[in-house]
């Protein structure tokens, strides 16, 4: 893979499971707090980073099958369990043109079902990161 | 006599109990209590345990019908199993070879009697 991407083939896990088939956007956000450290000496703000608040946002395309989507968040989100989180941008093997970002995340809010007559039910999740946030692999 | 406030002088077996009871305070036995570095948030790695896949899905790279060996935390396999991803992979129990030559079927439909000669 080389030069500029276009999505077609990424690789979304959720605890382990393959969901590439059933998801149709994906947002890894690598998100740090700021601290402002403004003082005296310059003319303008001065800040530093704060802790880590990264997080994946995914839209799933809703299926209610057993062993899809809905089977799979559900207990996620009312067991509040910790599950890995990894996405690739494309099939192939990990490599540093094919960064593997993957994260220890949790599910705080799941909307199972909402949409218009006539609209595909899909449901966006956001998944929060914990402690150490997302890390880039690239072996 | 005026009565002495002092300890009693240590001798080797208290020295012992002693020591005991310091690493005993010191190495905590109950999990709860382990230091913050030995963080008791993250579960303790878990035994690993044959799984087979009975999901439409991919788990761990694994397709239906796959049988996986995985140290999964108590919650991740229970999630993947209340979810319909995995279960437990149980062997058949093998049948021993003495017993299977106990249960040959007899085929013989003549009753223990001699079948009868073909005249010609």
């Amino acid at each position: 893979m080389a030069g500029k991407l276009v999505l077609r083939d990424c690789v979304i896990t959720v605890n382990g499971i393959d969901f590439s088939d059933h998801i149709s956007s994906v947002e890894v956000s690598l998100k740090k707090a700021s601290i402002d450290t403004t003082n005296f000496s310059g003319g303008g703000k001065e800040q530093k980073a704060g802790l880590k608040d990264d997080e994946f946002t995914l839209s799933f395309q809703q299926d209610f099958d057993p062993a899809e989507v809905d089977a799979t968040l559900y207990p996620l989100y009312n067991n509040e369990t910790e599950f890995t989180v990894a996405v690739k941008p494309t099939a192939g093997a990990v490599s540093a043109s094919n960064p593997l970002y993957s994260g220890t995340c949790i599910l705080l809010e799941y909307q199972p079902l909402a949409g218009k007559v006539g609209d595909l039910s899909d449901t966006k999740v956001k998944l929060p990161s914990q402690r150490a946030g997302i890390t880039r692999a690239i072996a | 006599m005026a009565r002495s406030n002092r300890a009693p002088r240590p001798t080797p077996e208290s020295d012992a109990l002693r020591a005991e009871h310091r690493a005993e305070v010191l190495v905590p036995r109950n999990p709860d209590l382990l230091p913050l570095n030995e963080t008791k948030r993250t579960e303790r790695t878990p035994d690993e345990v044959e799984y087979i896949v009975v999901g439409p899905k991919e788990v761990f790279g694994h397709r239906r019908g796959d049988r996986v060996t995985l140290a999964l935390t108590k919650s991740q396999a229970a999630n993947l199993i209340e979810s319909g991803h995995l279960a437990v992979y149980v062997a058949e129990p093998a049948v021993e070879p003495d017993l299977q030559a106990d249960v040959t079927v007899d085929t013989d439909d003549t009753n223990g009697q001699l079948p009868e000669t073909v005249k010609e």
